[in-house]
């Protein structure tokens, strides 16, 4: 493999590591910690949920921009069903699940059914849905507290982190493996890259798209459930769902420029989403003003797309003129196998 | 239609209005343009005719400015340009185009559609839409084109569309229009406003340069015609003294007898259509025969690539009837078809014969054998590898991505997918478009193959040398209805050029 592949490949590792080295080098007894990597992790699990649930949209060629407000609206459902209805915490967090997997499926029977561009689509549902959640916090005021001990040990800490890390890794590994080692996987990859041809090869096109839908409803549910149990009694904010929107479109296209460049993929998008807190963390703990950190966070994102289209145009060009120069040998010896490798 | 076109003027007619001289281009190893030299003059309808890929579009995108040619000289009246054109100089100079697609802004209304060529009528620096109404009525009076300016283009008949693209791209007083298959998304019996049109320009002392695949309008209308084949200029013919026989010979060459492949008589009847319609075609009925190599023939819009599609279940069919080795078939999309051993290679490779961004060995195994673990993928791996070495794909590695793959290959690799296993029938439209000539012959052969084989193959082609070739029989579609069968000795290039163009 040359170079410029393995860079491209490995590249955002590379700054993660370089970053994270020289913060630790900068502020070695504020930021070099194991309190402050425990921190890091911590904080990270919702984020990196809904940014599955946006990289999964995006694998089938489609956008889902009403995870934010299920995020939101997960965390009323499961706290209103303790509290208000009475009913078990792990009855209440399957009925929060369920509402996502519901709202994913009216988001796909819009895209898929009705034909609606998913842009749209997913605005309207997502403006549907922050409505409803005003409604429910009767105007945007957030709830504390009422549930049992038992809900909040879905965030208590084990090994040093809080559960939800490890929740996080289990879905990563999950969704590596759905994406590259199962049918259903691989054909939503390929009706993503390109639908007609997909269908014309006989994949169900909409099948693939409703299962990256409901997926993307049940993973940013599943996000807002573990930010209500992170509190102590659980707590639901109304304003934090749409805060979660942007960062995880900006992690899934981060994500896309390594491990598997141009595709949208698991791993970098874990990558993209610890590189983006261990910047901010940094820059926080090294006492910049908080406008910095959007300023960092855009940066990053548009840096590395950018570094990563020149990178491929690069490719594409080393491999036009590779073509061309096979062609100009002439039929005879272009028939042979190559003799370099690419 | 009497009165001329207002902007006419009289013009020097002896030396032309536009002149290119040894016109040369080049893509890469491609030779779109040889030493091309034709002069157009004032008043007359100059028919530029040739195949598809004989550079009539390499052409006309270097007088548009928009592309730029290798080697030779433009001239535009007495402004002479040695290396090409910029779109602004084209506009600058009385080059106008009314487009194949005709270029308009659908949604916009078609006072602001002309202003978007003549510029904007201004008061004040702001754009006065009364001015502006008031000139697109005045234009199109004077086409006596009875349209409302305000009228948004998308609400318009195709024939007023079309109308309106001229009118527009008059308003420039341009004095030469080229014209790029104007008809060809005409309903039939719209053609005539359009030909009165180009009458009226011609005697307004516009020179018109007009692109077309139809004879009849070649006949009707040109007084001289230009032909060309392979990037050169055959000749220059006037049209009153050449018959439509010696055109088609010209546009189609005197091409070398290839060598027939010659194949067992056909077996048992496979597929079977009765009186099958839907959207693009109706009344088809045919039987489509194992071994044989049946060639559905026409040109763009002509019907045939409809049928080719209902047959796969990549078009509903409305009525009629499908019968595949005897029993009921009707399928509704082309995983159904497929399930049956029906498969199809679409014409158009990167739209919807291929996934570019992903590799060779993904886009072989992205059918009905996709397999689940880590072990599978490896051996679909090597189950690709394996049918691109007996294909000759180069590079024949399956992690090489896509489209970085030569044209020539790219096809071997969509038709290696749906040919493994060997389907019972392979429907295979333009196979052959824009590749090499080496892989042309390899793909005839796989072709013949499976023919001989078993396999029934329907070709939907616009290539007449192809179906020559290699078909057994050729059915011949022009507006969405099958029109003749060829078979035997009246199965040649000529002869299916004829049918084709004649429509």
């Amino acid at each position: 493999m040359s170079a410029t592949r393995l860079l491209s490949r490995w590249g955002l590792l590379l700054v993660f590591m370089v970053v994270f080295g020289a913060f630790s080098a900068w502020l070695p007894d504020k930021f070099a910690t194991s309190g402050n990597v425990q921190d890091i992790l911590n904080s990270q699990p919702p984020g990196i949920f809904i940014a599955f649930a946006a990289m999964l949209v995006l694998v089938v060629g489609e956008f889902d921009l009403s995870i934010g407000a299920t995020l939101g609206m997960s965390q009323y459902v499961v706290l209103k069903f303790i509290t208000h209805y009475g009913l078990s915490w792990p009855t209440a967090v399957v009925c929060a699940l369920a509402v996502g997997a519901f709202i994913g499926l009216v988001n796909a029977t819009l895209v898929i059914g009705l034909g609606i561009n998913s842009f749209i689509a997913t605005i309207g549902v997502a403006t549907i849905l922050q409505g409803l959640v005003q409604w429910i916090s009767s105007g945007n005021e957030p709830i504390y507290g009422g549930a049992p001990g038992g809900f909040t040990t879905l965030a208590s800490t084990k090994w040093g982190v809080v559960v939800p890390v490890y929740y996080a890794l289990g879905a990563a590994v999950v969704l590596w493996v759905l994406l590259e080692f199962t049918v259903i996987g691989r054909q939503m990859r390929a009706t993503g890259a390109n639908r007609a041809a997909a269908g014309l090869s006989g994949i169900r096109t909409g099948r693939a798209r409703v299962t990256a839908f409901v997926l993307a409803g049940l993973l940013s549910a599943f996000g807002g459930i573990l930010i209500t149990a992170e509190v102590p009694g659980g707590a639901a904010d109304p304003n934090s769902g749409p805060a979660y929107l942007l960062p995880a479109y900006a992690a899934a296209f981060l994500g896309a420029t390594a491990i598997l460049p141009g595709f949208f993929n698991v791993w970098g998008t874990v990558i993209a989403i610890f590189l983006v807190a261990v910047g901010i963390t940094g820059l926080q703990l090294a006492g910049t003003d908080s406008w910095v950190t959007p300023v960092f966070n855009g940066s990053v994102l548009l840096f590395a797309v950018a570094v990563s289209n020149f990178a491929a145009t690069q490719r594409v060009l080393v491999r036009a003129r590779s073509a061309v120069a096979i062609r100009r040998r002439g039929p005879a010896q272009a028939a042979a196998p190559p003799s370099e490798s690419p | 239609m009497t009165q001329a076109a207002p902007d006419a003027t009289a013009r020097t007619s002896d030396e032309g209005v536009l002149a290119v001289q040894g016109l040369e281009c080049e893509f890469g190893a491609t030779r779109a343009l040889r030493g091309v030299d034709l002069t157009v003059y004032a008043g007359e309808v100059l028919a530029l005719l040739g195949e598809n890929g004989a550079g009539k579009s390499t052409m006309i995108k270097i007088l548009a400015g928009v592309q730029r040619p290798t080697a030779g000289v433009i001239r535009l009246g007495s402004d002479v340009f040695p290396h090409g054109l910029t779109p602004d100089q084209a506009r600058a100079h009385g080059l106008a185009f009314v487009h194949q697609d005709l270029g308009l802004l659908e949604s916009l209304s078609v006072a602001e559609n002309i202003a978007h060529v003549t510029g904007f009528r201004s008061t004040r620096g702001l754009i006065s839409w009364r001015r502006q109404t008031a000139l697109a009525r005045d234009l199109l009076a004077r086409w006596e084109i009875d349209i409302d300016p305000s009228t948004p283009v998308h609400r318009l008949e195709a024939a007023q569309r079309s109308l309106v693209a001229v009118a527009r791209a008059v308003a420039t007083n341009a004095s030469v229009i080229v014209f790029d298959e104007p008809t060809a998304s005409l309903p039939r019996h719209d053609v005539e406003l359009l030909y009165g049109a180009v009458e009226r320009l011609r005697r307004g002392g516009v020179a018109v340069v007009y692109v077309t695949h139809r004879l009849g309008e070649v006949a009707r209308l040109a007084d001289r015609a230009a032909v060309l084949r392979d990037g050169e200029l055959v000749g220059t013919v006037k049209v009153s003294e050449t018959t439509e026989h010696e055109l088609v010979e010209m546009i189609v060459g005197a091409k070398l007898a290839h060598e027939r492949v010659e194949r067992a008589a056909p077996g048992s009847d496979l597929l079977e259509l009765h009186d099958l319609a839907g959207e693009g075609a109706e009344t088809v009925s045919l039987t489509l025969r194992r071994g044989e190599v049946l060639a559905l023939v026409g040109l763009v819009g002509a019907g045939h690539r409809s049928v080719g599609r209902m047959v796969v279940g990549a078009e509903p069919s409305a009525k009629g009837e499908m019968r595949l080795a005897g029993e009921p078939f009707r399928p509704r999309t082309p995983r159904e078809a497929q399930a049956r051993g029906v498969v199809y290679v679409p014409g158009d490779r990167h739209g919807e014969g291929s996934f570019p961004t992903l590799d060779t060995g993904t886009n072989f195994s992205l059918r009905d054998r996709l397999t689940t673990a880590f072990a599978s993928t490896r051996k679909e791996r090597a189950a690709a590898g394996r049918v691109f070495a007996e294909w000759n794909v180069v590079p024949q590695a399956p992690d090489r991505t896509f489209a970085t793959l030569s044209g020539g290959n790219q096809q071997k690799v969509v038709l290696s997918k749906w040919m493994t296993p060997r389907p019972d029938v392979l429907v295979a439209e333009e196979p052959t478009a824009g590749i090499d000539i080496g892989t042309k012959g390899a793909i005839y052969d796989r072709l013949a193959e499976a023919a001989r084989a078993g396999s029934g193959v329907l070709l939907l082609s616009s290539d007449a040398d192809e179906v020559a070739m290699i078909a057994d029989r050729a059915i011949v579609f022009a507006h969405g209805r099958p029109r003749t069968e060829l078979t035997g000795t009246a199965l040649t290039a000529s002869r299916i050029a004829q049918e084709c163009y004649a429509a």
